[in-house]
């Protein structure tokens, strides 16, 4: 390993134990490159694998083999809201929501409808970024011999930037603003319909499934509240409010209901992993990096 | 900068080219330019000749991350202008005559593939980009202005697109958009002039959407010369399918390792296929998929895989090329006007452009011919043949005497108030030169050329080797000493210099990778850190290193990943890094200890609210609710002072009932554990932090006593809760709770020491009282006072440590504490020094392991002393002054007391008696002063607390002869 004091006082006079040390690093340097690398290319496609398959790809036309989960929302008796999902593969293809309204004790009870299913494309973003980091590693197996370390460095950071995207399209959901929710088909999911006072979002957090419940109530146009439109956000905090179809609206009460969906969880912990591994065989190669840009002043 | 001034950005490349590792390629519709877009995210035009030589013209920045895609984005030649997009969801629109940038926006998601399209409405003609990439569906922009106008979605299985091709159709108003999704379906848009004109409409559903078991698929192309064919190609195979019911024609495997990444027809019957290496395949169709054939479609249904069609041309990869760092990206061009070439045109990752021009005729042979190269250059390659070479900014500097190559530059820094230009330079050195001067030289031609000689310059000398980064800290703000020039080394180290003696001044070494950023920190800080510059390294450490202290105040290490941004918070004292995998922590800049470390929207939120000017509080005063909620999250002490001048009277939380922010604190951090509030939540811990961060705001209005025991309370078995946590983060809820408490004690205690000091103590007297007089007890081990005395012992360690002088000021009171918190059967056993080594730095404490009594001379000139065995104590008053010293005699028949206020030494007799210490035990010592000499005054030796603590010790030779020994070696001797 490089020594900072050392090489900041002896570099200048280059010694003949010098010249020994750059030879066994050059020897150390051809080792990580023809070995090691390969071996954490291997550990990574076999991590990055393993990642995939829980993202357990529908094949075409056999849509019948994945997994059907269910996943119940909110099961303590303090949630004022309570649902029932069924995840397949990518897609909630089942949704039973129940809402106890406060004020009228009154339970308001939506399924999806027959004809629909829900694409969480969070999700299909993350298979396909791991999908495409594996791709990136299946091109360069045992028999590709890498020739400098700038080479290593380029596949990790594609391979990394891969990773780190999946993770973070599980990790940060989607922000959004209130109209583009009203609007957004998954209002038209639902029967009975869904009255106009409330609205449902879906979404991935870390490994979490969560459903939010907004119940809305209309401002009146005369009313002296200043108005102001609240931005884009995972969760809305009760109090924004919105302008849609030249009414506004003011949130009243938010739910928020959540189900750790346990392939998930795996799955972040590979991409972890896999980035560490990365990572690490990009600081190794950077041991490195003061002998192949070395040049004798 | 201010002002009318207009400010004009020069770069000076000098004789190296910058790198250009090529990740896009288009060649424009006249074969005039060639464009390409590099993986640093920067495009270069290339002019093109039609005798195909190449000559690099303009380099555009626009860009943050890799260029994915180029395409053009205008139909008419008259003005020529070309999209790119990024990996970082940018899109720019470029005008390529001038190389302006017209046009630039940013999506949330990456952009992968764009095609122009252009639809006539009448006479009018607009051009559409329709992209795909990282979403289910492909979007269609205005060519001009770059907005979304409506989206192709698929019904069936919607998936990335990763890769489209729009036909045209001459006999109707109708255009088909063919792509294939990554799960390999095929999917069919039809795009009318009515969806063309439409605008922010439901959006297009395809018309037939069917597998075509291409996964993984780089390309699918429509062949323009028969208007009846398409042709996909994946790494494994390519085939061609019918354009009319996508029925597949043929399909030809890769060979053993080869994996192709793209293809294009280049005549009715034949097509062009590349590999991800660089080499090129020309082969002619088989009759089964040529329409004008009378066997065309005579394979269908077959499901046989076709022999290899014939191969015509082969293009192999250059032998002489340089070492490529990533595979180099190769596209197929045909000319539709003069000069009509078809070109292929390959950009690797050293810069360089190759083409060859594809003939339309097969060669004579049978076997394949190799195909040569027509023309090939890279950005270095026309760097070189520059004449005059182009400019460096101290080129006449850089080649050393009997050296070939120039050293090249790799740090600069420009001082516009000295006029001056620093460069670092890979051979370490750093050299300062007159910025005008070396202007004029590089830069104009005229008499100044004939003369010879270097303009007048220094020449720093320190680093080992390559010079990363150089940083003037007055320039960016004032309160930093104007000599101070910093500069930071592949080395690791970190060196500071006298800009105007050209002195090294110090040295840092705190880093263990090459620093690769100089920070300033922003004008707010606390004053320690305004002297300190900031420095990153590769190592994933960011140091704060102090200037003034000459020393390194804070070296936050153990990032897992290479530090993308560091961001301030300097009215909370954090300091925030921003990892490149997402990751933030935070850390408390005086004490350098890591606040936190989060990942997803908590850590997106906590960087972009270092971003906001002012804090949360400001603005929006109608949810304060939200806002005490947010400013909690955030931990942000400045919001939080600034709601509680405020004076929230209606704090709208449910949990909150109190009418200011310090009984919301108290509140928080003693309510008992309830539904509502459990007894580790993250609202509580906040609260403590923010006690021990704020106590001295808090304190007049807390009730001290009250919230030091909570404390105590929560972090009474930290040892226990922290002793299973080795390093791992996140801690578990009880433990997080007792590390935040333990920090808040530690912060209070050395805030205000005699508040600590003296409430402790009164718990103590308390407690001693309670349990002399009550028969009746709670039982006392478990009582907080009880289980919190190794946390106790701690803080007082740490005060003895820390503020010694605050100390000794209350020390009866501290060795009642002490005391109270060791067992007297221990201390009997080994010895206080054993027990508390700190205590017995003091010379105002002494111990007797004879008699095991205690002596603590205290600041009124009494001296209590303390009998370990019955834990009473009693108190002697002898002096006029504080006490500077006190010493058992080694039999501990005397105790010695000096006091330097009132110049006596004074000598006790101890009743130790074998009758008095068998018989009397309960009975308190009986004491009598025996002798008291005077002595002349010891002069501390400069003024200040420390100094009179240490002024003067006793020293017992024996039994009976004692030396005063001061500060200054001066002694005095005494006898019994």
């Amino acid at each position: 390993m490089l020594n900072p004091q050392r090489s900041l006082s002896e570099l200048p006079k280059m010694s003949a134990a010098n010249q020994v040390e750059r030879a066994v690093m050059e020897e150390e340097f051809n080792w990580l490159l023809k070995e090691e690398v390969h071996s954490v290319l291997k550990q990574l496609q076999d991590i990055l694998k393993e990642a995939s398959r829980r993202f357990s790809m529908p094949t075409t036309g056999l849509d019948g083999q994945v997994k059907q989960e269910n996943f119940i929302l909110g099961s303590t008796t303090m949630d004022q809201v309570k649902g029932v999902l069924t995840l397949q593969g990518e897609a909630l293809t089942q949704a039973d929501i129940n809402l106890k309204v406060s004020k009228s004790s009154q339970v308001l009870h939506f399924q999806f409808r027959d004809d629909k299913q829900w694409k969480l494309q969070q999700i299909q973003d993350a298979r396909n970024h791991v999908n495409q980091a594996l791709q990136l590693l299946s091109s360069r197996d045992e028999s590709y011999h890498f020739k400098t370390g700038a080479e290593v460095n380029k596949l990790m950071d594609a391979v990394m930037l891969q990773l780190t995207r999946a993770r973070n399209r599980l990790t940060t959901p989607a922000t959004m603003t209130l109209p583009e929710l009203a609007t957004s088909g998954l209002m038209k999911m639902f029967s009975p319909p869904m009255p106009g006072d409330v609205m449902v979002n879906f979404y991935i957090n870390l490994s979490k499934l969560c459903l939010a419940v907004y119940q809305l109530h209309v401002l009146q146009p005369n009313t002296t509240k200043n108005f102001k439109p609240a931005g884009s956000s995972v969760l809305h905090n009760p109090g924004s409010t919105f302008e849609l179809n030249n009414n506004r609206f003011e949130v009243s009460h938010v739910h928020k209901v959540e189900c750790v969906v346990p392939w998930l969880n795996d799955t972040l912990v590979f991409f972890t992993i896999s980035l560490q591994l990365c990572q690490q065989l990009k600081d190794k190669i950077s041991v490195f990096s003061s002998l192949w840009n070395y040049r004798p002043f | 900068m201010s002002g009318n001034n207009l400010v004009l950005p020069i770069v000076l490349w000098g004789r190296t080219a910058p790198t250009h590792c090529i990740s896009s390629l288009l060649v424009v519709d006249d074969f005039s330019t060639i464009i390409t877009g590099c993986h640093d995210g920067q495009i270069c035009l290339w002019d093109m000749t039609p005798e195909l030589q190449i000559c690099p013209r303009a380099m555009l920045f626009g860009h943050t991350a890799s260029i994915t895609c180029l395409s053009k984005a205008s139909a008419c030649t008259d003005k020529q202008y070309i999209v790119s997009a990024s990996e970082s969801g940018e899109m720019c629109l470029w005008d390529v005559n001038d190389g302006r940038c017209i046009e630039f926006t940013k999506l949330a998601c990456a952009h992968t593939g764009i095609k122009f399209y252009q639809f006539s409405l009448g006479s009018e003609r607009e051009g559409r980009l329709l992209c795909h990439g990282h979403y289910p569906e492909i979007l269609v922009v205005d060519a001009t202005s770059l907005e979304v106008l409506y989206s192709l979605v698929s019904k069936i299985s919607p998936d990335w697109i990763s890769s489209m091709s729009i036909i045209r159709s001459h006999r109707t108003q109708e255009d088909t958009v063919v792509a294939v999704s990554v799960t390999g379906i095929l999917k069919v848009w039809i795009i009318t002039a009515e969806v063309s004109r439409m605008q922010d409409l439901d959006p297009v559903f395809e018309e037939e959407s069917k597998p075509i078991y291409c996964q993984g698929c780089h390309t699918v192309s429509f062949c323009t010369f028969t208007q009846s064919s398409l042709l996909v190609v994946c790494s494994k195979y390519w085939r061609v399918f019918d354009a009319g019911d996508y029925s597949l024609l043929c399909s030809v495997a890769s060979e053993a390792d080869q994996a192709w990444t793209g293809g294009e027809f280049i005549a009715a019957d034949k097509v062009i296929i590349w590999t991800e290496d660089g080499c090129s395949c020309i082969y002619t169709l088989p009759a089964s998929c040529l329409p004008a054939s009378e066997h065309f479609r005579s394979d269908v249904g077959k499901t046989k895989e076709a022999s290899i069609p014939p191969l015509i041309y082969s293009i192999t990869e250059r032998t002489d090329k340089q070492l490529l760092i990533c595979p180099p990206v190769t596209r197929f061009f045909y000319g539709r006007r003069e000069p009509f070439h078809k070109l292929l045109v390959q950009g690797d990752s050293a810069g360089r452009l190759s083409l060859w021009s594809v003939p339309d005729t097969c060669p004579p042979q049978s076997s394949p011919t190799e195909l040569q190269v027509s023309s090939t250059v890279s950005l270095q390659e026309a760097f070189d043949k520059l004449s005059p070479l182009s400019a460096g900014i101290i080129d006449q500097l850089s080649v050393p005497p009997g050296g070939e190559e120039p050293i090249k530059v790799t740090a600069s820094v420009y001082i516009p108030s000295q006029g001056r230009l620093v460069c670092g330079r890979e051979d370490g050195s750093i050299i300062l030169v007159p910025a005008t001067q070396t202007a004029i030289v590089q830069l104009l031609q005229g008499e100044h050329m004939l003369r010879r000689g270097w303009p007048p310059h220094r020449t720093l000398r320190g680093h080992g080797n390559k010079v990363t980064c150089v940083l003037y800290p007055h320039q960016v703000s004032p309160r930093y000493d104007q000599r101070a020039l910093v500069s930071g080394g592949v080395d690791f180290s970190v060196i500071v210099w006298d800009i105007f003696t050209g002195e090294m001044k110090h040295i840092f070494c705190v880093h263990g990778g090459e620093i690769s950023q100089l920070i300033v920190p922003p004008e707010n800080c606390s004053t320690r850190v305004q002297h300190c510059v900031c420095s990153v390294a590769s190592d994933h450490s960011v140091g704060l290193l102090s200037l003034r202290e000459r020393k390194c105040i804070m070296l936050a290490s153990r990032h897992l990943f290479p530090i993308q941004v560091i961001k301030w918070r300097p009215a909370d004292d954090y300091l925030v890094v921003g990892c490149s995998d997402g990751s933030v922590y935070v850390w408390q800049m005086d004490t350098g200890a890591l606040d936190r470390c989060v990942m997803g929207i908590t850590a997106v939120e906590i960087l972009n609210a270092c971003d906001e000017l002012a804090p949360a509080a400001v603005d929006a005063l109608s949810h304060p609710a939200v806002n005490l909620k947010q400013a909690m999250s955030r931990r942000s002490l400045a919001a939080l002072k600034n709601m509680a001048q405020h004076k929230l009277h209606t704090l709208a939380s449910n949990l909150l009932a109190a009418d200011s922010q310090d009984k919301a604190l108290t509140f928080l951090l003693l309510q008992p554990p309830s539904p509502k509030l459990p007894p580790h939540s993250t609202i509580r811990r906040t609260a403590i932090d923010l006690i021990g961060r704020g106590f001295t705001v808090w304190e007049p209005y807390m009730d001290v006593s009250a919230v030091l025991m909570g404390l105590l309370e929560l972090c009474a078995d930290a040892e226990k809760q922290l002793a299973n946590v080795t390093m791992g983060l996140p801690l578990n809820p009880p433990a997080d709770s007792a590390r935040s408490a333990r920090h808040a004690l530690s912060l209070i205690a050395t805030a205000r020491p005699p508040a600590f000091i003296t409430t402790i103590a009164r718990e103590v007297h308390r407690f001693n009282a309670a349990q002399a007089n009550s028969q009746s007890q709670q039982n006392v081990h478990t009582s907080t006072l009880a289980r919190a005395k190794t946390e106790i012992l701690r803080v007082v360690d740490i005060l003895i440590e820390k503020m010694p002088g605050d100390v000794v000021d209350l020390l009866v009171e501290v060795m009642d504490i002490i005391m109270y918190c060791i067992e007297g059967s221990l201390v009997k056993k080994k010895g206080l020094q054993e027990c508390f080594p700190a205590i017995c730095k003091f010379y105002m404490v002494g111990y007797c392991d004879r008699s095991h009594r205690i002596a603590v001379g205290a600041r009124q000139g009494s001296v209590a002393l303390y009998d370990v065995r019955t834990g009473k104590c009693q108190n002697i008053h002898g002096h006029k002054g504080p006490i500077t010293a006190v010493s058992f005699a080694p039999d501990g028949r005397y105790l010695a007391t000096y006091s330097n206020a009132d110049s006596h030494i004074s000598f006790w007799q101890m009743n130790t008696s074998l009758l008095g210490s068998i018989g009397m035990l309960n009975s308190a010592p009986q004491l009598r002063c025996i002798k008291t000499y005077q002595v002349p005054p010891v002069q501390p030796a400069s003024p200040g607390s420390q100094n009179h603590l240490k002024l003067a010790r006793l020293i017992w030779t024996s039994n009976r002869n004692v030396i005063l020994m001061a500060h200054d070696g001066k002694e005095h001797r005494f006898m019994v």
